[in-house]
C-alpha cells in the first residue's frame, strides 16, 4: 500500500479560524501567567525581608526589560480576562454563531489591547 | 469520555468552580495591578501603609488564593488534553504541588507584612 495517506492535521500546518487561534492563546497566556505567579510571590518575599530588599527589587522592576516583562504580564492577563468573559457568555449560551464568532473575537482583542494600553500608561 | 459519564457530577464540578473562580477573579484583579503599580512607584512605608491596610491585605490575599486555585484547575485541563494518559497523573499531581506551594508562600508572606 503506497504511503500517500494525509497524516492528521498539526497545529502548525492547520490554518485555525481567528477563535480557535484565540482559544490556543488563551491557553498558552493561562500557563504563562501561572510562570509569572513565581515572580509576583518572590516580590512579596522581598518586602518582608525589608526595605533594602524592596528597594532592589523596586529598583530592577524599573529596568526597561523588567518594564517590558510587566507590559507582557498584563497584556496576557488582560487577554486571558477578555477570553474568559467571553466563555462565561458562552456559557450562556450566546454569540455561536460564525459571523458573531469572528466579531466577537476582534472585540476581545481590541478591548485587551486598549485595557492593556491604558493600564501600562498608569504604570509606567 | 467514560469519567465523564460515570461520574457526571465531577466534570460539573469541575467546570462550575472554573467558571465561579474566574467570576470572582475579575474584580480582585484591582489588587493585583494595585501591588505591581506601588511596586513600581511607592516608597517602602508607603508600601506597608498600603499594605497594613486590610482591604487591599485581604484582597490581594483572596487574588493569590483564588488564582492559584484557577490556575490548578486549567492547567489540569491542558494536561488532560496534551499530555499522554499515563503521564497525566504524576504531570497534575506535580501542578498541584506547584500552586499550593505558591499558595501558602503567598500567603505566609502577605500575614507577615
Amino acid at each position: 500500500m503506497p504511503h500517500n495517506r494525509p497524516i492528521s492535521p498539526h497545529l502548525q500546518i492547520y490554518r485555525l479560524p481567528l477563535t480557535g487561534l484565540i482559544s490556543i492563546s488563551h491557553r498558552l497566556t493561562g500557563v504563562l501567567l501561572s510562570i509569572g505567579l513565581l515572580g509576583l510571590v518572590f516580590i512579596a518575599r522581598q518586602i518582608t525581608l525589608g526595605e533594602e530588599n524592596f528597594n532592589q527589587i523596586q529598583l530592577a522592576l524599573n529596568t526597561l526589560p523588567m518594564k517590558m516583562l510587566i507590559i507582557g504580564f498584563v497584556y496576557a492577563l488582560m487577554f486571558h480576562l477578555c477570553h474568559g468573559v467571553r466563555h462565561l457568555i458562552w456559557d450562556a449560551g450566546r454569540t455561536f454563531s460564525r459571523e458573531k464568532l469572528t466579531y466577537y473575537a476582534r472585540i476581545e482583542l481590541v478591548i485587551s489591547a486598549s485595557l492593556t494600553l491604558f493600564i501600562a500608561r498608569e504604570l509606567m | 469520555m467514560r469519567n465523564v459519564f460515570t461520574k457526571p457530577h465531577l466534570a460539573h464540578f469541575h467546570w462550575l468552580q472554573q467558571r465561579l473562580s474566574a467570576f470572582f477573579l475579575l474584580p480582585l484583579s484591582y489588587w493585583l495591578l494595585m501591588f505591581v503599580e506601588r511596586c513600581l512607584h511607592a516608597n517602602y512605608s508607603e508600601m506597608l501603609t498600603w499594605l497594613h491596610s486590610p482591604m487591599n491585605k485581604y484582597g490581594l490575599i483572596a487574588w493569590f488564593l483564588l488564582v492559584c486555585y484557577h490556575g490548578a484547575l486549567g492547567i489540569q485541563v491542558v494536561f488532560e488534553d496534551y499530555i499522554l494518559r499515563s503521564r497525566q497523573r504524576l504531570a497534575i499531581w506535580s501542578a498541584n504541588t506547584f500552586f499550593i506551594g505558591l499558595a501558602l508562600c503567598a500567603v505566609l508572606f502577605l500575614v507577615q507584612i
